[in-house]
């Protein structure tokens, strides 16, 4: 009997000490969404400048049953922008309350946008706060912008309400044109820690379109480290993620005498095959198979034959052996192993490795590559010939 | 009502689980390597499993403590069976420890001690049901945390880079010991701890096959989680403090199939409220054995207040915890559950107790 | 932590009734009949004492000599025609014939009882509390001067209810017969379903005051002799006033009262209960109450219906599946729902995520106390919906679906995703009937659990959740059993059920005679094949 009143008051006990918890309590209308992050230098040395942008979450709808129209958020209304500088990213993120009514809550964060100044500065103290507060995603994307990129976040917004969730969304649909790299703060992660790997970010900028400012993507910034060293246009960045095997659709354009074809890759598969050369070097053998369709043409010559096609897989296997050339020759120039070749020694001869890991940027530049590109057809879509009176 | 093999089994195999969920130290040797050490420790602790299993045929259905006092005397008995006594509370200290640490990475501000009371709490329940029934669910919890491990590498088939993998057996052999000693000490042989179920067996002599479905079952999940983690983290491996937790992190499978993490933290939990009832329940056994009392209550009551209270002491930070669960552990764990076993079985076979028995 | 209060509480209880309890028993002294019928007449008129319903019909026997008689019933419990064509016209008009054929001595009781009375069922009694228990039952008591031996004559028939359709286990395939208040016409409902010489009907009486007749239904070796015992053990301690229901029996049988779960079964329907005797369960069927428990209970049959049987396994399994998910819902919908916007806001996805949040923005309340006051509406909607007479509460669960949902919404009380997490909530409950009363009070734990620790809360509510179930035992079966521990074969029939013709055994110790039936193979679409296999 005597016991179970013992036990009683240890449950009451613990239920009270529970119930004065709620350590970790925080209502949603509490807290400030932080939607996109970007990351510039400060003005003095050694600062960081840190704008964020924040949801503005406006009651619901409901409250008002008589307004029938719904006003779309306008920009400014669904969302602020807020900056401040200082040391660490934490500190900065503290202070910003001075200035926000609302915690400010980062793991909805959807991407982090580096200014050049900074990326060419180096990203790893701007990335540190990302990777370690325990909430935040390591799959968010992290890009460079050309120019300041507190810009980007004031940027006017197309679909959705907010400038860096239309951001996320341009990146996201980057598959379709596999000319900017879809790179996510784990990648960098792992890149950085790979030693060789250099990573490769989107390089966005801000463009004046018929009076909003929009943005645009200009292909990709190359980093050594951590540290941005210089930038490839979309061509050479496709380039890349042929080598990456990374490419999952896109378009070139293929010319013929008096027509032209937009070459659809349907398709694509790439493997890069290593050996050691008898003189000390490495050799790397880049083999891409694609598969290619016509996704619109001009002129009246029929394309889809016998004739035509085959000349169109030429000139588009043609096209990607350019494309990966003007990578390789960049990726060489800037010295940064983009395409992991390091990476892929070490795996398949990690006593090479040793060896020429110390000056692996010379090895790299020295390296001889071959690319071989093999394509294949597809269909034409639903019409066969070009819209015009075969030829009797 | 006795425990049947498949029970015990499964809940063994838990206990390497919530291990294997946890999987940190056996990288910063091996990193891509891992692996290796995995299949190495299995092989190696199957050899334990074998002593274990010879000591339960020499003594059918007599647990730990009882074979101590049987092989060496009274006194030496008890001193032995004391030692054990105390490293299964240690092991109790170290793993609620371990949950409330990661319980603290999800709830950053709520203190150590509520979370650990809250848990010791529910696990003294358990423990107050008795062996039965936390046998009953073992195998249950473990059957849904086998599916839920499986479907989350499945939604991370696109993450996965077979090539990480490589280059294979590049470390020097020593780095492979030490790896393979880290996991046959802590997760694998740790299944010892049902030595103290042994009198609640269907089969009195039944513990090998008890041991040796556990040791498969949980060093294949371990196995499992390994790979996965090295084939998706790659480099990123070394620098995460929570690796397969890391990983299910990653999921994002068409922006909606995201933040299932969820069910990770779910059945870690579940997994460690299993591993932490054996070992308490290990410990009151033990304890109740030794001085030879059947008031558990109390036992369980004071078992419990010590560990929230060591537990909250024991480590003043988690890098500590990590230092030494990575060096000073597998030591102190394999005298327990290596050499004392090892030395039982010796003067037991010296002493002819094995004739006697039979 | 609530088994410690509800276990206080018992012991109170139960050391009250305890004093009472003592103090009745002394009464007890078994009466036997004198010879003299007016002295018989006045104790059973003492005990009675002037009962308006009590009637007692003396009058003469002519048989050698004239004999006083007494027919004692209760009016309304018998049957006007039966006492009149069989019992009092044979007595007065037959009997004087009869004195001709067998002259003069013979035993007076059994005479009438073999030669006059036209009644099925007829016993002889000497016993006072015997007499009362009879009549009180509905049977006519005769007595007769000079015999110190009184007649049980069987004339039962007062008004009851027709058979008609179970109202709380509605089925759209199946029977619709449905058990009724009283209790032969219930082991007949059930006799008709089984036709095998093992069903056996054990009547015991408990309750001292009701007298309720309490009947235990099992076939003789298919049910273990153990579980039989033990219910018989059971029934027979119990120590009440009055069983007016067969929940009083329920309370006092079973094994873990002061667990929320209960542990033992109910049901309404005739080939429900027929179900669950085959398989080597028993029944009890109590007089006065359509529901007949089932003994013992396992958690997976509150997920059971009786169409599941009925239904082609496809989608008797997708019923079951939705059940079990629904019973989820209802318990942990509210308390994830709060878990998750106050604790872990990175699971929702984000653009959810902004939706609720301007839901959310501007309700006064923090999202606990706001799912309480749902909650507590809905429990209260039902509550009224269910006392008020039916039209009107039709119309209240329309006001109330209105009113509370709408417009405490638009005018920003509640946000609208806890009107849709409670709805949905309310509307799971449902599903899974039998669960309901558990599940309503789990889901206040665990929602208070979730509000105090996030998921960790949650998760150490299911974990005891488990425990406590896992420890529960229905008459010594695990209650969790076939989930944990976990078996293979019986698995068959407890989340999801194989095809028919391949649960071949019953389940494993539940009963003696394990196998239900040999393989049965169904047929294989052979016939429309020839003799070589062909497709014709």
């Amino acid at each position: 009997m005597k016991h179970r009143i013992y036990r009683f008051l240890f449950a009451a006990l613990i239920l009270a000490l529970l119930l004065a918890g709620c350590y970790d309590r925080r209502e949603l209308n509490t807290l400030g969404f932080v939607m996109g992050v970007a990351i510039d230098k400060g003005e003095n040395k050694d600062e960081i400048e840190l704008s964020l942008q924040m949801a503005k979450v406006t009651g619901s709808d409901q409250s008002e049953p008589g307004s029938g129209s719904k006003e779309s958020g306008t920009g400014g209304d669904s969302y602020i922008n807020v900056s401040a500088s200082g040391e660490s990213i934490n500190q900065i993120v503290r202070d910003m309350e001075y200035k926000v009514s609302r915690r400010i809550y980062v793991p909805h964060n959807q991407v982090v946008v580096f200014g050049e100044d900074m990326a060419r500065q180096g990203i790893r103290d701007g990335m540190d706060f990302f990777a370690r507060a325990p909430e935040a995603r390591a799959t968010v994307y992290v890009l460079v912008a050309k120019g300041k990129a507190a810009d980007i976040l004031e940027a006017d917004t197309v679909f959705e309400k907010m400038p860096s969730s239309d951001l996320k969304k341009i990146i996201d649909e980057q598959d379709i044109t596999s000319t900017v790299p879809q790179t996510t703060l784990y990648d960098i992660m792992n890149d950085i820690l790979s030693r060789s790997k250099a990573p490769i970010l989107p390089y966005i900028e801000i463009i004046d379109d018929k009076g909003s400012k929009r943005i645009n993507c200009l292909g990709s910034a190359v980093f050594k480290n951590d540290k941005m060293i210089g930038h490839m246009d979309l061509q050479q960045t496709r380039g890349t993620l042929y080598v990456l095997d990374k490419v999952q659709t896109g378009t070139m354009t293929v010319k013929f005498k008096d027509a032209a074809a937009a070459a659809e890759i349907r398709q694509s598969k790439s493997k890069v095959k290593l050996s050691l050369k008898k003189d000390g070097g490495v050799k790397a053998e880049i083999q891409v198979r694609q598969t290619v369709g016509i996704g619109d043409q001009k002129g009246t010559l029929n394309i889809a034959n016998a004739e035509n096609i085959p000349v169109l897989l030429k000139e588009s296997e043609k096209t990607v052996k350019e494309e990966i050339m003007a990578a390789i020759d960049k990726a060489k120039e800037l010295g940064a192993d983009v395409f992991g070749f390091g990476k892929s020694i070490y795996r398949k001869y990690p006593r090479k490795w040793k060896e020429i890991e110390e000056n692996w940027e010379e090895v790299f530049r020295e390296m001889e590559t071959v690319v071989k590109v093999k394509s294949k057809a597809d269909g034409s879509g639903r019409i066969m010939r070009p819209i015009a009176p075969a030829v009797q | 009502m006795k425990i049947s093999v498949k029970q015990a089994g499964y809940t063994a195999a838990a206990f390497i689980f919530t291990s294997a969920l946890l999987t940190k130290g056996v990288y910063m040797y091996l990193r891509q390597d891992s692996w290796v050490a995995v299949i190495l420790s299995f092989l190696v602790s199957l050899i334990f499993v074998y002593i274990y299993a010879t000591l339960n045929k020499w003594f059918p259905s007599k647990s730990l403590i009882e074979i101590n006092e049987a092989v060496f005397g009274k006194i030496i008995g008890k001193i032995i069976s004391a030692g054990y006594l105390f490293y299964f509370f240690t092991l109790i200290i170290l793993n609620a420890r371990d949950i409330s640490g990661f319980v603290g990475y999800i709830l950053p501000t709520t203190p150590y001690v509520v979370i650990m009371v809250a848990f010791i709490y529910t696990c003294s329940w358990a423990v107050r049901k008795g062996a039965w029934n936390i046998a009953s669910y073992g195998p249950l919890i473990v059957f849904v945390s086998l599916f839920v491990i499986m479907l989350n590498g499945l939604f991370l088939i696109n993450d996965i880079e077979l090539n990480r993998l490589a280059p294979a057996f590049t470390f020097p052999p020593i780095k492979y010991i030490a790896g393979t000693h880290l996991l046959t000490a802590l997760p694998l042989c740790e299944i010892f701890v049902f030595f103290m179920f042994v009198p609640y067996l269907q089969k009195a002599d039944g513990l090998g096959k008890v041991l040796f479905r556990g040791l498969t079952v949980g060093a294949a999940a371990l196995l499992f989680i390994v790979i996965r983690d090295i084939v998706i983290l790659g480099d990123t491996l070394l620098i995460l403090s929570q690796p397969t937790y890391s990983v299910i992190r990653l999921i994002d499978v068409g922006d909606i199939l995201t933040r299932v993490e969820i069910l990770y933290a779910g059945i870690l939990i579940s997994l460690m409220f299993i591993k932490i009832s054996v070992l308490y329940y290990a410990t009151i056994t033990a304890a109740a054995r030794l001085v030879k009392t059947s008031s558990h209550d109390y036992l369980i009551r004071i078992t419990g207040a010590l560990a929230v209270i060591f537990g909250l002491s024991v480590f003043s930070a988690e890098y500590e915890h990590m230092d030494w669960t990575n060096r000073a552990a597998p030591i102190y764990s394999s005298f327990f559950i290596m050499l004392l076993p090892l030395l039982t079985l010796g003067t037991a076979a010296i002493r002819g107790l094995n004739r006697k028995n039979k | 932590m609530f088994s410690f209060l509800m276990k206080k509480a018992g012991i109170f209880l139960a050391k009250k009734q305890g004093a009472e309890g003592s103090k009745e028993k002394k009464e007890d002294k078994p009466k036997r009949l004198s010879k003299k019928l007016p002295e018989n007449l006045s104790v059973i008129r003492e005990i009675m004492k002037g009962s308006s319903d009590i009637i007692i019909r003396e009058f003469y026997l002519n048989l050698d000599r004239i004999v006083e008689g007494a027919l004692i019933m209760v009016d309304g419990l018998t049957d006007d025609r039966i006492i009149n064509d069989n019992i009092i016209y044979p007595l007065m008009h037959d009997a004087r014939q009869h004195l001709k054929k067998t002259g003069g001595d013979m035993d007076i009781i059994s005479h009438i009882r073999n030669s006059l009375l036209s009644a099925s069922q007829v016993k002889e009694e000497t016993d006072i509390d015997e007499i009362l228990n009879g009549f009180l039952n509905g049977d006519v008591a005769l007595l007769v001067n000079g015999a110190a031996k009184a007649l049980i004559i069987s004339s039962k028939g007062w008004e009851k209810r027709a058979v008609n359709e179970p109202p709380s286990e509605a089925v759209v395939r199946g029977p619709r017969e449905c058990f009724i208040e009283n209790l032969r016409t219930n082991t007949a409902l059930i006799r008709r379903k089984i036709r095998n010489p093992g069903l056996t009907f054990e009547s015991l009486t408990v309750g001292k005051k009701t007298g309720t007749n309490v009947c235990i239904a099992y076939i003789k070796g298919v049910a273990r002799q153990e579980l039989i015992d033990t219910i018989k053990k059971r029934l027979t301690s119990i120590d009440t006033d009055a069983v007016l229901e067969s929940g009083y029996i329920e309370q006092y049988i079973e094994d873990f009262p002061e667990s929320i779960f209960a542990t033992v079964g109910f049901t309404e329907k005739p080939d429900v209960a027929a179900a669950k005797i085959l398989e080597g369960r028993a029944a009890i069927i109590v007089d006065g109450t359509p529901f007949v428990l089932t003994v013992p209970l396992l958690f997976v049959e509150s997920f059971q219906s009786a169409e599941d049987y009925y239904f082609r396994p496809y989608f008797a399994n997708m019923l079951r599946i939705t059940r079990v998910i629904s019973y989820a819902i209802t318990i942990l919908a509210p308390a994830l729902y709060v878990a998750i916007t106050t604790f872990h806001q990175e699971l929702l996805p984000t653009s959810l995520l902004l939706t609720t949040a301007s839901a959310r923005e501007g309700i006064p309340f923090p999202a606990f106390l706001e799912c309480l006051i749902m909650l507590m509406t809905f429990e209260i909607l039902r509550e009224a919906g269910v006392r008020l007479p039916r039209p009107v509460g039709q119309a209240l669960s329309i006001v109330g679906a209105l009113v509370v949902g709408e417009s405490a919404v638009s005018a920003g009380i509640i946000g609208a995703p806890m009107v849709i997490v409670v709805a949905i909530t309310a509307l799971s409950s449902f599903v899974t009937p039998n669960e309901a009363d558990s599940a309503a009070v789990l889901r206040l734990i665990l929602l208070i659990l979730g509000a105090v620790l996030g998921g960790f809360g949650i998760a150490i509510g299911l974990l005891g959740t488990l425990v406590h179930l896992s420890s529960l035992r229905s008459f010594g079966y695990p209650f969790l059993y076939p989930i944990a521990p976990f078996d293979v074969e019986d698995s068959k029939d407890a989340i999801l059920r194989a095809p028919l013709w391949l649960m071949i055994k019953r389940p494993k110790e539940m009963s003696t005679d394990i196998k239900r039936q040999t393989i049965n193979v169904p047929p294989t679409g052979k016939d429309i094949k020839d003799n070589k296999g062909e497709l014709i």
